[in-house]
């Protein structure tokens, strides 16, 4: 076998000749022109069942490959969600858990401060999704959803009902947004009532919940 | 049967169910790399199901307890655990009644991408049943066209092969 070697123990392929690649060169324009031909037909016939059933979605081709496009929303959800396991968190020392309390509310939370080595690090959370956003983006967050806060205020009233939901479903990173976002409007209001800054932390949250869920379609 | 999917549409794993029981779990390449652990979890200790409980306290102040539930695979509500598990972490599970499984055998020929194959079992899952029998025609149809397809590269690609004949021998030639 003609094969070379670099270094003691490393075996190299050997090297293509201009017959090998251009074969392969062939065989790789063949496979695309059999892939073309697989979508055009499976897009033409596809879209032909559909034609008449009124579903409300369509079969279409975005860069070579098919998708459905959606017009209602699909019939699935995928949240960012908490998973992991408080009760097996809360025997680990590498893990801090602690009650914590905006107005009437309570809600227990779980945050790694130790990296596996026992170092002390930054409070990365459990499940994974990186640190906590920085003080600046928040207040930039505050800054533009204050006032919007404000006016949502007198409109209606959102419950601690609907923190906790914030909280547990609505984004990766709630609980720490809405409790910074509370620390930010009890420290510019300090007459605020608890329960009153919850509200409006919620509607902030709830905002800018919206705006990355906007941010990320856009994307 | 349950299709559980990442959510990058690669197909992680076909679940088969009984009375909502687990029957069976096969897991695909990329299924065992990223499920492999979170399996002999549950047959060791069961899928976990995150519960929520708010009580008001007498003083007025309201807390919500989160707590953690394990239901066994033999169990019935396995399946209905599954799809929690799943959907809170971002994977895509999919119910896949036994009459469209011969269809996604015709998607599952087809040399597609994943998130094609995906998008094609999705738009069949939510077609009429009267409609199935017009996709089987619609994939034949395809598998059929790939087919001719292939051939003909198949031709191609054996001329180009005899046309270069030696050339192609040349590195594995003995020294």
């Amino acid at each position: 076998m003609n094969a070379e070697r670099s270094s003691p123990g490393t075996l190299e392929a050997p090297r293509l000749n201009a017959a090998e690649k251009g074969l392969r060169l062939a065989r790789a324009e063949r496979t695309e022109k059999e892939g073309k031909v697989l979508r055009a037909t499976l897009m033409k016939s596809a879209n032909h069942v559909l034609k008449d059933l009124e579903l409300p979605f369509e079969l279409d081709e975005e860069d070579g490959a098919l998708e459905l496009e959606i017009e209602a929303d699909p019939p699935f959800s995928i949240k960012q969600y908490e998973g992991f396991d408080l009760e097996e968190l809360k025997a680990d020392p590498n893990f801090r858990t602690e009650t914590r309390r905006i107005g009437s509310l309570e809600y227990v939370v779980t945050e790694r401060i130790r990296d596996k080595h026992g170092v002390e690090s930054d409070v990365v959370r459990p499940d994974g999704h990186g640190a906590y956003p920085g003080k600046e983006d928040l207040d930039a967050a505050l800054q533009r959803n204050f006032f919007l806060a404000q006016r949502w205020f007198t409109q209606d009233r959102i419950f601690p009902e609907d923190v906790a939901l914030i909280m547990h479903h609505h984004h990766s990173k709630p609980k720490e947004w809405l409790w910074r976002a509370m620390d930010a409007l009890l420290a510019s209001h300090p007459d605020l009532e608890p329960d009153l800054a919850a509200t409006w932390a919620a509607k902030v949250i709830k905002g800018l919940t919206e705006a990355h869920r906007q941010r990320r379609e856009t994307l | 049967m349950i299709f559980l999917f990442d959510a990058n549409r690669h197909l992680l794993a076909e679940i088969g169910l009984q009375d909502g029981a687990l029957r069976q779990l096969v897991l695909t390449g990329a299924g065992e790399r990223e499920l492999e652990a979170f399996v002999s979890h549950w047959q060791t200790r069961g899928i976990p199901v995150m519960h929520s409980m708010e009580a008001t306290k007498p003083d007025g102040t309201h807390e919500i307890a989160t707590y953690f539930s394990y239901v066994q695979p033999r169990e019935k509500g396995f399946g209905a655990a599954l799809e929690k598990w799943a959907k809170e972490r971002g994977f895509c599970p999919m119910d896949v009644p036994d009459y469209l499984l011969p269809l996604w055998e015709c998607l599952a020929r087809l040399p597609l991408e994943d998130s094609e194959r995906f998008a094609m079992l999705l738009a069949i899952r939510l077609s009429p049943r009267e409609a199935l029998a017009e996709w089987k025609s619609a994939l034949d149809e395809s598998e059929m066209a790939w087919q001719k397809e292939h051939e003909r590269s198949r031709i191609v690609l054996d001329k180009i092969k005899s046309k270069m004949g030696g050339e192609l021998a040349k590195p594995f030639a003995k020294v």
